[in-house]
């Protein structure tokens, strides 16, 4: 009993007393250490930021999971035709809650392009579709009643100092008619949503007096489901319901529609792959020739160290945990500069950054910071063997 | 008290080649001043050879870095080859060392990754020759040196008395007037320090160099015309002969 | 000056911190290269697809071919106007086209993206760079078969020679492949204009009209009546200036690829830093040998400094030579003007190649400055006191 807490202690006293020595070594060349860790510092930080960039994506299809929507578009894309009619279909059948078109306008601001989504749909139904946004009961009264009014993502209009009542003129580049809208209310969503809702009536009756193209067109239609366990079952119902037609639709959840925009970018994951494993190879050359360079000087040292008794195994330790002290203080470091840098994209562009650092932290933190330390250990395996098989002999003669 | 006695020594013709006037030297190092030379006065005569003695850290290296140009004093005037070295500034020091001064180490300090005759060559590139007389110059050097056979060696495939003969052809290639050697045998074997003291005598009799060697060895310092003995930062006489 | 075969030699004898320097810095250089590789492929691919002759004539408001729609008696219109030049056979050079939109699985598991179907007529071709059939044939009008480029073929499922591509519930044969020097024509399927309107039942429908002006007067006048035609309603915007618009899809890669540039230069620099600071810790003696034999600090300097660039220098190299075998590997991204697929191949060009360079020259001058700086610091007294 005594004798296993004395080996305990024993072997604690060790770990501290290795922990120190590695401590001491680190902080020997204070020059040498801090460059090198910077230069992880650096490399693991754009690692962060490819990473955290797919990690977003990833968010934004769970954040989508939540809510269970379903999308319907035209089996020919964005170009079809998904007839407006449709969705009074949808909206009957089994299993559906609440539906509502939803047209993309993708409208010019001022002479800006691009600089919030507009999207064209039912005031009536939209906030029972997105039934986890909240809108002031009066103010969506008031948007029923105007026909070209709109409502607006609370943090657009308060970036862009928008009141009730702001006119917002949007030219259109996909549609022939321009809309000339009115904010009637903003509306509060769990996530920064960059958007701007409109009545598709408007729309669609401009186009109509204009004979243009694209009238009668829903866009796509989002619906949600009474059940969770439902949307697979209810997509097929809807795109049975529509195959023989004029317009077969395809359905699908939202965090599958999601998915195909990230799809879209085509083989980016690839080359952030091929990126990491260029960094990470770079990153353990550094560290080996750091660490090769302390050993050298360090030889006598060593032999010394041998020459009183260290075993090889203790001297490869303390190596190797020096190199992994390293690379592991320049991965936390680069994660952290890297984690602000996110934070920093999210605090300008939210539309295209939706998400916080916070809301994005995963396991592939945890997977970057095995991967710094394990830089640590392939960077300081040829210096820690060298260092440990070197003969007493050898090591002290090498200095004279 | 040795002002005079020393200015005796140096009853060479005309103009001293070195002259050094009430030369204090401090260092200093944190808040703590350390004087290591204190009112020193010398003059060297073109063509002389001087022996520096005197126990470690009398500060015999400060003085000859000061008569080199390496460095400046903290008073009084060190007037070498007609430059006030103690007004010159880093870069007119350079150039001043580039024309006038052969250094020989006692540590050689030759460049491993350059081969004997680029060693020798180096000073060379800091003067307005073409590439053929500077080929001819190390030539020369090296014959002097007699190491004409080794000039593709590398400084770590020769000997010690190898390495410094290549060290006097690098401090003599370029015909400067005035030649430092801090220690030039203090790493030698005695063969070899004996064949250096010779090339350092034929230079100085030869070639007429002027000659300030520190050395311990009393031996080497016999070859010299004068030796001088370093005590606590002043100069003590001892002639000989 | 210190003769620069003094810093090869020790780059020389230290080889394997050398090594372990440049194969690092180069990967890093391979990186960056290979990311504005891409986005200079895709910038080429735009700019080649812009002709300065050609007009792009849309429905006034829209800003994509794929968003416009232009009537047949306009179209017809359009073609008879003064100062469109002609080919051999005296026809105007003018093209109506109608183009959409599917969405259609990649090969692979590369998920659904959107790819643009084009349906145009014989004149069409002549007004694409050097169009020509690679393999296979050319489509017949009447009997729905699409052609399209060997790339497309490869990323896209149903598009290789002898599958079938479904658009609008009807099945069109693939019968041949083409090139168009690498324009953006090489990322869309092109078929009968005819048969391509019949299958997506808008047997009238025109998007847009392709047209080569005769010279650059010509084209300033057409410009300027199709613009202010008050009953057609038109826009013309001349080529180049449409495909440079699309280019907004190469902004964001471009950013990305400053900010990789950017961090990973970073990273070298200070491993760059090390290896030079390493260098001149243990050559003390000999920069104060250096120095005085009458070198100056300034030489010193440059010689440090110049060591530390060809360190990097020799890392770019090896990092641009690294991406040569990539040049011409093809691969594609959305075109977020079009909502489409665009591909092209990465082009490793002299400006690319210089960025790679210069990249590594920077990391060699910051990199090396601090430890060169060291190296000039130390008095040369106490420079040649070190061990
Ligand atoms: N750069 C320096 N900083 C501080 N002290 C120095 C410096 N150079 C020399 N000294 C001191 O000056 C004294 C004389 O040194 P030195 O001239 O080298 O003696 P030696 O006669 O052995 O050549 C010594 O005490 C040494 O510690
Ligand atoms: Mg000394």
């Amino acid at each position: 009993m005594t004798s296993l807490a004395n080996e305990k202690t024993k072997a604690t006293k060790l770990i501290m007393h290795i922990l120190f020595y590695i401590w001491r070594n680190l902080t020997r060349n204070k020059l040498r250490s801090m460059l090198t860790i910077l230069s992880v510092g650096f490399s693991l930080a754009l690692m962060t930021v490819l990473h955290g960039y797919q990690a977003m994506q990833a968010s934004w299809g769970k954040e989508a999971e939540k809510y269970q929507r379903l999308v319907v578009m035209s089996t020919q894309g964005f170009s079809g035709q998904v007839p407006i009619a449709h969705v009074d279909r949808v909206r009957g059948m089994d299993g559906v809650e609440a539906a509502t078109p939803y047209a993309w306008f993708g409208g010019k601001y001022k002479d800006e392009e691009m600089a919030f989504a507009q999207f064209g749909c039912d005031p009536a139904a939209v906030f029972n579709v997105w039934d986890e946004f909240k809108i002031d009961s009066q103010q969506l009264e008031e948007w029923k009643r105007t026909r070209n009014g709109c409502v607006v993502d609370r943090r657009l209009a308060e970036k862009r100092g928008w009141k009730v009542g702001e006119r917002i003129p949007l030219q259109g580049t996909f549609y022939s008619f321009n809309l000339d809208l009115v904010m009637c209310g903003t509306f509060d969503s769990p996530k920064t949503n960059d958007s701007v809702w409109f009545n598709w009536l408007y729309l669609d009756e401009g186009l109509q007096a204009m004979k243009a193209r694209g009238a009668g067109n829903a866009g796509t239609i989002f619906a949600r489901t009474q059940k969770a366990d439902e949307l697979a079952k209810v997509a097929k119902a809807i795109d049975d319901r529509f195959a023989s037609s004029e317009n077969p639709t395809r359905t699908q959840t939202e965090a599958a529609f999601a998915q195909m925009f990230v799809d879209m970018l085509g083989n980016v994951r690839v080359f952030i792959l091929i990126i990491g494993v260029a960094v990470v190879f770079s990153l353990s050359l550094v560290t080996a020739s750091a660490m090769a360079m302390s050993t050298r000087e360090r030889t006598t040292e060593v032999a010394v160290l041998k020459a009183i008794g260290f075993s090889r195994r203790r001297v490869l330790v303390t190596i190797l945990g020096e190199a992994c002290a390293i690379t592991l203080i320049g991965g936390l470091m680069g994660i952290t500069i890297g984690g602000s840098f996110l934070e920093l994209l999210h605090v300008v562009s939210s539309q295209f950054f939706p998400f916080s650092f916070r809301e994005m932290l995963g396991t592939w933190i945890v997977n970057l910071i095995f991967v710094s330390a394990a830089i640590g250990l392939v960077g300081g395996i040829v210096p820690a063997t060298r260092a440990a098989q070197l003969t007493v002999i050898d090591g002290l003669r090498r200095v004279v | 008290m040795g002002r005079k006695t020393l200015a005796d020594i140096n009853s060479g013709n005309g103009e001293p080649l070195i002259s050094i006037r009430d030369v204090c030297k401090e260092f200093r190092r944190d808040a703590i001043t350390i004087p290591v030379l204190q009112g020193i006065n010398l003059e060297v005569a073109p063509g002389g050879y001087l022996a520096l003695m005197g126990p470690s850290g009398s500060g015999k290296s400060t003085l000859l870095n000061l008569v080199a140009g390496l460095d400046r004093p903290t008073s009084g005037t060190v007037t070498v080859c007609g430059q006030s070295l103690e007004r010159s500034s880093e870069s007119q020091l350079a150039k001043w060392r580039s024309q006038h001064v052969g250094f020989i180490f006692q540590l050689y300090n030759l460049i491993p990754v350059l081969t004997a005759f680029e060693n020798v060559e180096l000073p060379l590139t800091l003067t307005s020759l073409s590439r053929r007389e500077r080929r001819e110059h190390v030539e020369a050097a090296l014959q002097v040196v007699g190491l004409n056979d080794r000039s593709h060696h590398y400084p770590r495939q020769l000997s010690g008395g190898q390495e410094q003969r290549v060290s006097i052809a690098r401090a003599i290639a370029t015909d400067p007037t005035l030649i430092v050697a801090d220690e030039p045998t203090g790493d030698l074997d005695a063969k070899s320090a004996a064949e250096i003291l010779d090339l350092m005598e034929r230079l100085n009799r030869d070639f007429h160099k002027t000659i300030i060697m520190v050395t311990h060895d009393p031996d080497a310092a016999a070859r010299a015309h004068q030796t001088l003995h370093l005590q606590k930062g002043v100069l003590v006489e001892k002639t000989h002969e | 000056m210190i003769p620069a075969k003094y810093n090869v030699r020790n780059l020389r004898v230290r080889w394997v911190t050398t090594l372990m320097t440049v194969v690092s810095t180069g990967l890093v250089v391979w990186a960056t290269v290979l990311t504005f590789g891409l986005v200079e492929g895709l910038e080429h691919a735009l700019r080649i697809s812009g002709e300065p002759l050609d007009l792009i004539v849309l429905r006034k408001g829209t800003t994509e071919e794929t968003s416009s729609s232009i009537e047949q008696n306009v179209a017809k219109e359009i073609s008879n106007l003064e100062g469109i030049a002609t080919d051999a056979t005296g026809q105007p050079l003018c093209s109506s086209e109608f183009v959409t939109i599917l969405t259609k699985p990649r090969r692979g598991d590369g998920g659904t993206t959107n790819l643009i179907v084009r349906g145009l007529q014989e004149m069409g071709r002549a007004m694409r760079p050097s169009f020509k059939i690679v393999r296979g044939r050319d489509v017949k009008p009447g009997v729905n078969e699409v052609i399209t480029s060997e790339r497309m073929a490869e990323r896209f499922q149903n598009l290789a020679l002898g599958e079938k591509l479904e658009i609008n519930k009807v099945l069109f044969e693939v019968v041949g492949y083409f090139e168009a020097a690498g324009s953006s024509a090489e990322s869309e399927v092109w078929t009968d204009l005819r048969d391509l309107t019949g299958a997506r039942r808008t047997p009238e429908a025109l998007s847009c009209v392709n047209l080569r002006c005769r010279d650059e007067a010509a084209k300033s006048t057409l410009l300027k009546r199709l613009r202010e035609d008050e009953q057609f309603k038109l826009d013309a915007i001349d080529e180049p200036a449409y495909f440079e618009r699309q280019m907004n899809a190469a902004v964001a890669i471009k950013y990305a690829g400053i900010a990789i540039a950017l961090f990973l230069t970073m990273g070298a620099m200070f491993a760059a830093a090390n290896t030079m600071y390493a260098a001149v810790a243990s050559r003390g003696r000999e920069i104060g040998a250096l120095r005085a034999i009458g070198f100056s600090r300034r030489s010193i300097l440059f010689s440090f400094l110049l060591e530390s660039v060809m360190l990097c220098l020799l890392g770019g190299a090896l990092g641009c030579l690294g991406t040569l075998p990539l040049n011409g590997f093809s691969t594609g991204t959305a075109n977020w003007a079009t909502f489409s697929e665009i591909t092209f191949a990465f082009r490793f060009g002299p400006t690319v190649l210089m960025q790679g360079v210069l990249m590594a020259v920077a990391m060699g001058l910051v990199g090396g400055l601090f430890p060169a700086l060291r190296a000039v610091r130390m008095p040369i007294i106490q420079a040649l006191r070190e061990t």
